[in-house]
């Protein structure tokens, strides 16, 4: 992918790019909202900035998201327990994080199933797999983003698989 | 083990990322019209005010000397020779290896009312973010300081 062109609008990148972002942004954060803030911040730090910088555009910009998440989480940490709970666990808005493939707002009973094991998979596996398939990342990309070897970094992306298929077998077991 | 997920990952790859949301678009919207340097004062999110007249001389001397040790560090990493009768690329190919933010300041700047009217607290946090690219063919390393500023707005709890 190459840098944004000079001429070319936030609009249109945003457009073609942004929902992934924001799945790479909301697999870090704690809620959607979170989430949304953090690909503003990354988004237009990266467009007013440093568009003329080399690197993949969408490389550099989860490279932002992920430090901006971790940070986040920490601070969040250390805010009062009491003031977190007062905005109980859906404050933020949880929301889906993928649209069903129809294109009319509903989704299948699979995407469902698909997406719940997502969220279920151990988050060092989940951000792999994610940064792999929607982020349409590299090994050796993913392993400098987290500073793991491309060899570990494909070792969690089939752990992830496999987990991934272990769970939707098994709920399909339960719903016979 | 079966380790073919061809047909999982096919599905994986079926699925469309949600959308981000009309709020975000306009949000950024805002963002993107303000002029450089300016606030952006976003209800419920946090307003950037990145400009580097707002700085205190503290805050720049914290960057100052954060730019001195990244820069002498950068330049004195010692370059991996290439093989012999290795070809030249045809150019540097820097990928981001690290971000990092380095928070210098964060005044709390006490209880303010939205335009919503919701009280909330205000937080003003100065940083420096640190961007790292390298080149895993020279070592060459290129590493972006950029000051900036983060006004948040902090829901209360209230009894």
């Amino acid at each position: 992918m190459e840098s944004p062109a000079p001429e070319a609008t936030w609009h249109s990148w945003f457009e073609t790019h942004g929902a992934r972002l924001r799945l790479c942004a909301r697999q870090w954060a704690r809620t959607a909202a979170d989430a949304e803030d953090l690909v503003q911040e990354a988004f237009v730090r990266y467009w007013r900035n440093q568009r003329h910088l080399p690197g993949e555009p969408l490389a550099l910009i989860i490279t932002s998201l992920r430090r901006a998440a971790l940070d986040r989480a920490r601070e969040q940490d250390r805010r009062s327990a009491r003031e977190l709970a007062a905005l109980g666990p859906d404050a933020g808005g949880e929301g889906a994080w993928f649209d069903g493939a129809a294109g009319d707002g509903g989704r299948t009973e699979r995407e469902e199933a698909l997406e719940a094991a997502v969220r279920r998979l151990p988050a060092e596996q989940r951000e792999v797999l994610v940064l792999k398939i929607w982020g349409e990342l590299t090994f050796a990309d993913i392993g400098a983003q987290l500073d793991l070897s491309p060899h570990t970094v494909a070792s969690r992306y089939r752990y992830a698989l496999a987990a991934l298929r272990d769970f939707l077998t098994n709920d399909a077991s339960s719903h016979e | 083990m079966n380790d073919n997920f061809d047909a999982l990952e096919q599905e994986l790859r079926a699925l469309r990322p949600a959308a981000p949301s009309d709020a975000l678009v306009r949000s950024i919207d805002r963002a993107m019209a303000a002029p450089a340097g300016a606030g952006v004062a976003v209800p419920h999110r946090r307003a950037r005010a990145a400009g580097w007249g707002a700085w205190a001389w503290g805050n720049w001397a914290v960057a100052g000397a954060l730019a001195l040790v990244v820069v002498t560090v950068s330049r004195y990493a010692p370059p991996i020779e290439p093989a012999a009768g290795a070809v030249a690329a045809s150019g540097p190919d820097y990928r981001p290896v690290d971000a990092a933010r380095f928070v210098v300041e964060v005044v709390d700047e006490g209880v303010v009312t939205l335009e919503d009217g919701t009280s909330v607290r205000r937080v003003r946090e100065s940083f420096v973010d640190s961007l790292t690219w390298r080149d895993a063919a020279t070592n060459a390393t290129l590493v972006v300081n950029l000051p900036g500023e983060d006004v948040s707005f902090q829901r209360l709890l209230l009894h």
